[in-house]
């Protein structure tokens, strides 16, 4: 019986973001980019002292009423991404069948800035740009790299943003979408943040389902994660290989070709270049002949402050096709050790 | 004629009923309404120290102008060409006041740099 999906928001602390997008393969739950599509918020790993408040304040954006799951505190069975999925249905129901059990809200319910009333209008500022108008300060002009002077937006993506990579912060300047300047929040400036190590073909697997969603490719990423949860499931799946051969041939009639072509360019190597070496790594895995890592060509392993770097000037959007290009690890990026 | 009046009546009557009814929902008993956390943009956790209102250069700006000080004076010149055989000085006078405006335009165009190649 076709049942709709539980729509679930993830708030991922960056040890459990790969496992949580397994979830993308279960039919009873669909993760949505945004806490205000979700039903359910999903909280996942360990979350660090510093993301608390981040995660209440996604938490208060889930609309009414909403339930909170916990997947570390699901007690699994053989199948723990069937598990979570169940409890998250199960969460959906009991809230849906009676809204006053809603999360309540956790951060106070009041603007940034005292605004009503103030000014001529009570807009609350004066004139066009002065005082807080609606609650907010106005972006103020810096020369841009044309030689303009635009707005600059400065943000703080993350930690719980869908597109990246659970647990990474990045500090944004934005003129227009163009990024003047953004730094990622690590724990030492020579911490390598690709995966350049040997991991599970599962993992790699769920690697490619986030991104080929970021990518706007959900069919293909619920694809992904079901060969993810095979490759978990089973160690000697004949027809894992053959599946992914098929998935990747349907990749190619996608336009991502033309999106990833040109992208964060690198040593000569673009980020068409990083996802062709991420899947060819992918298809040695499965046909058996070695779990060697992505970086074995020697051109994956890149700092933080060089990924910075990178995409400085970039789109937003390419900036994070690039992000994700790197499958970037998060808990090697923000625990290395600082070196002297 | 009476029974038309009543008809309309009776359905206005029941629009705005309805109309308030549904206002009443939203704006009274609906036991959700959205917080300021909601109404924050989604960042992923944290909060935007300022508006996403940006402004952007009209780069058509100097455009638009210079097109206005040339092709504006040209429109007008075919016609004008005409009745300047019949009006003769006065016509002559009315364009050159209306020239010089347009040569205002111009020199201001001038001055902000529109002509120089970037």
């Amino acid at each position: 019986m076709a049942v709709t999906p539980v729509e679930v928001f993830v708030a991922a602390g960056s040890d459990r973001w790969h496992d949580v997008q397994a979830l993308r393969a279960h039919e009873l739950v669909r993760l949505v980019p945004t806490p205000r599509h979700a039903t359910v918020l999903l909280v996942a790993g360990t979350i660090p002292a510093s993301a608390r408040e981040a995660l209440d304040r996604v938490h208060d954006q889930l609309p009414h009423p909403r339930a909170v799951a916990t997947w570390d505190e699901i007690v699994a069975g053989n199948d723990v991404v069937d598990a979570v999925a169940s409890e998250i249905v199960g969460c959906a129901h009991r809230v849906m069948a009676d809204p006053s059990t809603s999360s309540p809200g956790r951060l106070a319910d009041e603007e940034p800035n005292d605004w009503r009333g103030v000014g001529p209008f009570g807009q609350g500022g004066e004139g066009m740009m002065g005082g807080t108008p609606y609650g907010r300060a106005m972006a103020m002009t810096a020369d841009d790299r044309d030689g303009l002077s635009l707005d600059r937006l400065e943000l703080r993506l993350g930690p719980f943003l869908g597109q990246l990579p659970g647990g990474l912060v990045a500090d944004v300047a934005l003129q227009g979408e163009v990024i003047q300047s953004i730094e990622f929040a690590c724990a030492g400036s020579k911490s390598f943040v690709t995966a350049d190590r040997a991991v599970p073909v599962a993992r790699r697997l769920l690697w490619l389902s986030h991104a080929l969603h970021v990518q706007g490719l959900d069919a293909f990423a619920v694809g992904a994660a079901r060969l993810a949860r095979r490759s978990a499931r089973l160690d000697d799946d004949p027809g894992l290989a053959r599946d992914f051969a098929s998935l990747r041939r349907r990749m190619r009639w996608t336009g991502l070709r033309s999106a990833l072509r040109s992208v964060g360019d690198r040593d000569g190597r673009d980020t068409l270049a990083r996802w062709s070496a991420h899947l060819d790594a992918i298809a040695a895995s499965l046909d058996g002949a070695d779990s060697r890592p992505v970086s074995a060509d020697g051109s994956m392993p890149i700092t933080a402050a060089e990924l910075a770097e990178m995409i400085t000037g970039l789109a937003l959007t390419d900036a994070v096709s690039t992000i994700i290009g790197f499958d970037i690890d998060v808990p090697a990026m923000t625990t290395a050790p600082v070196e002297a | 004629m009476m029974s038309a009046l009543a008809a309309v009546l009776a359905v206005t009557a029941v629009a705005l009923t309805v109309q308030v009814a549904a206002l009443v929902r939203s704006e009274w008993a609906d036991p959700f309404v959205s917080t300021a956390p909601q109404r924050v943009p989604v960042l992923g956790g944290h909060e935007p120290a300022t508006h996403a209102w940006s402004r952007f250069h009209v780069r058509y700006y100097p455009m638009t102008l210079v097109f206005v000080a040339f092709e504006m004076e040209m429109m007008f010149m075919y016609p004008w060409a005409v009745v300047f055989i019949e009006e003769g000085a006065t016509a002559l006078v009315e364009m050159g006041m209306f020239l010089t405006i347009l040569g205002v335009g111009i020199v201001y165009a001038y001055k902000e740099r529109v002509f120089s190649w970037q």
